[in-house]
């Protein structure tokens, strides 16, 4: 089964849908960066704002540098993500959390990288839920799949 | 609305942002825009901004496409 990618500006982008109950969410498009490069997975300051997620209540886990900056990682209760598959069917991997990268410093500068920091699928992400990520881009070819 | 239609929908407007960036960047530099059905919708410096203009359109910013354009290449 084939999820896939689209190349936006030099990077890889997937955008699922997510429903979170406890936050009254339901099937909400969100892109996320599919980043090899990043440990750790999460939503953007910026996409929490958009999807009305109550940053104020969700609890602080890690600091995170990213880009240059330090961000807080705050936890999230459980997320629903729905990839649209190749065969236009839905594809479901509930995570039993997930997190939002707030940037700690509160200039309003620094608050406006912290909204536009894209939300990441990071290893994390792939290796727990045995996402494979296929990146040709000489053929245009980009997707993740999934061994079923 | 059903989530693959939606999905759908901001696929559809991720083309259109791929295919006009070089534009987007020259006249929206450093800004939040939204983009709906082809079309650049709101725009602003702060997501809070852009949502807030969508909700005085009877939109919802969570089921439209808002993307941060910048000249400057982001490395994460």
């Amino acid at each position: 089964m084939r999820i896939p990618l689209k190349f936006i500006d030099g990077r890889i982008v997937v955008t699922p849908s997510i429903s979170a109950e406890s936050y009254r969410i339901r099937y909400k498009p969100v892109s996320f960066i599919v980043d090899t490069g990043s440990s750790k997975s999460f939503m953007s300051h910026g996409d929490a704002l958009r999807l009305q997620i109550p940053i104020s209540s969700l609890s602080h886990t890690e600091p995170l540098r990213m880009g240059g900056s330090r961000y807080e990682l705050l936890q999230t209760k459980p997320f629903l993500f729905h990839f649209k598959t190749e065969e236009i069917k839905l594809y479901p991997i509930k995570t039993s959390k997930f997190f939002v990268a707030l940037g700690t410093k509160k200039t309003e500068e620094a608050i406006t990288e912290s909204q536009n920091f894209p939300s990441i699928l990071g290893t994390d992400f792939l290796m727990t839920n045995k996402l494979y990520l296929h990146f040709d881009p000489h053929n245009n070819e980009m997707y993740l799949s999934i061994k079923v | 609305m059903e989530a693959i239609q939606l999905l759908t929908n901001i696929e559809r407007d991720q083309d259109w942002l791929i295919a006009n960036l070089d534009y987007l960047k020259k006249n929206f530099d450093q800004k939040f825009i939204a983009i709906k059905q082809e079309k650049v919708i709101a725009v602003g410096t702060l997501m809070e901004d852009v949502i807030k203009t969508l909700t005085v359109q009877n939109l919802d910013p969570s089921e439209t496409l808002i993307y941060f354009i910048s000249k400057v290449a982001i490395v994460l």
